[in-house]
């Protein structure tokens, strides 16, 4: 459930009756802490959650489905965001799960789990002989060294898998960017473009999506329209016209082949504005599902962080 | 009062396969300002400052509303 300023969004109901029900529940709650709000503490924070990685640990990782997710990893993200209880595993022993008391454990830190990640990446990286690989990546081999082009600025990539770039290395760019180069660029876009939820491996990443990135850029694009003209400017974006009947549409390149399109219709006749963010469909030649959703949650951040900096 | 009155809508998930719902209530009052406190009661599980945002969970995972018997109640329909 999202409490906005003027809307309460109830991702999953199973009929009318049942959201009447919790609308009516929070109505009373929302009224009730409204009332007594001069004895309660504002918070801006969030509660405790647990991080990805530590759930996995605990999982069997065969992905069995026995949990009704694809596999080990999807499960871990629906328990941290707390879709999913973890005694959902059927392979977990129950003290095992009692005693983790994960829910307990200190804030959420996505940017460890990404970082945590890194080590595993560089090792495969050791493991490859990086110029062979240019070409397929779209990038440039220098020095034993891959530049690699994203979003209009070289990113380096070395041999021990380290990621350089002239500016900030975004902590979320750097794991999809060694999956790239991993996945060894399996295929050259086709200019077919589809929603993340319809590539292959797309399915049960696309609620995810649409929550961490679809809805927030749609809100974003609502309050600076503007905000793609920026990215035109800022991020090598080009101009798509005409994409989907979209009102303002532009074509980004987060890695040399994996580009994405980004389509806004803007609010008419009492009609909700909308924005969808689409991927060619060879993506998952180019990078994992995972990375991709790594990738666009992370561009979804920086959108914001540019909204506010160069918003109006 | 600060919520009087919504309007509902609902929209079907774009998984071909999904038979739950999604609901949007449109609000006439603004609750912006009641936003923090709910986030304090409600253990918000994600909390937005610009615009406000509070994310809130159903029972038995994480941001648990403390009114287990309202929680039951709905999450039994």
């Amino acid at each position: 459930m999202t409490l906005h300023p003027r809307e309460i969004a109830i991702n999953i109901v199973k009929d009318e009756a049942e959201a009447e029900e919790i609308l009516a529940w929070l109505k009373r709650e929302v009224n009730d802490i409204w009332e007594r709000r001069g004895e309660i503490q504002p918070s801006f924070a969030c509660a405790a959650r647990p991080r990805v990685l530590e759930i996995l640990k605990l999982l069997p990782r065969t992905n069995c489905r026995g949990c009704g997710a694809p596999t080990c990893m999807v499960f871990a993200v629906a328990v941290s965001q707390g879709k999913q209880p973890l005694d959902r595993c059927p392979h977990l022993d129950p003290e095992v799960a009692a005693s983790a008391s994960v829910a307990s454990k200190e804030a959420p830190n996505m940017m460890d789990d990404i970082m945590a990640a890194l080590g595993p990446l560089r090792e495969k990286i050791k493991a490859l002989e990086l110029e062979p690989l240019a070409g397929p990546l779209g990038a440039r081999y220098k020095d034993g060294k891959l530049f690699i082009n994203c979003l209009g600025r070289d990113f380096t990539v070395d041999r021990e898998g380290q990621v350089y770039s002239g500016c900030h290395v975004n902590g979320w760019v750097a794991p999809p960017l060694l999956n790239y180069v991993l996945k060894g660029g399996g295929a050259e876009p086709k200019g077919e473009w589809v929603p993340l939820r319809d590539l292959p491996g797309g399915k049960d990443w696309g609620r995810f999506f649409e929550h961490q990135c679809d809805k927030r850029l749609k809100k974003l694009m609502d309050d600076h329209t503007e905000l793609m003209t920026n990215l035109v400017d800022l991020w090598a974006a080009r101009p798509a016209p005409e994409s989907f009947d979209s009102d303002i549409a532009v074509l980004i390149h987060p890695m040399p082949k994996l580009p994405m399109l980004l389509c806004y219709w803007k609010p008419e006749d009492g009609m909700e504005s909308d924005f969808h963010v689409f991927f060619d469909v060879t993506a998952e030649d180019n990078l994992p599902i995972e990375s991709i959703y790594t990738l666009g949650a992370g561009l979804t951040v920086m959108f914001e962080k540019v909204s506010h900096t160069h918003g109006g | 009062m600060l919520v009087k009155a919504y309007t509902k809508s609902f929209v079907r998930p774009p998984n071909p396969s999904a038979r739950h719902l999604r609901c949007f209530a449109a609000l006439e009052a603004d609750i912006s300002a009641a936003l923090p406190y709910v986030n304090t009661v409600l253990k918000g599980y994600e909390y937005l400052t610009d615009p406000p945002l509070a994310d809130l969970k159903a029972a038995g995972q994480a941001g648990d509303a403390p009114s287990p018997g309202d929680r039951h109640q709905y999450r039994q329909g």
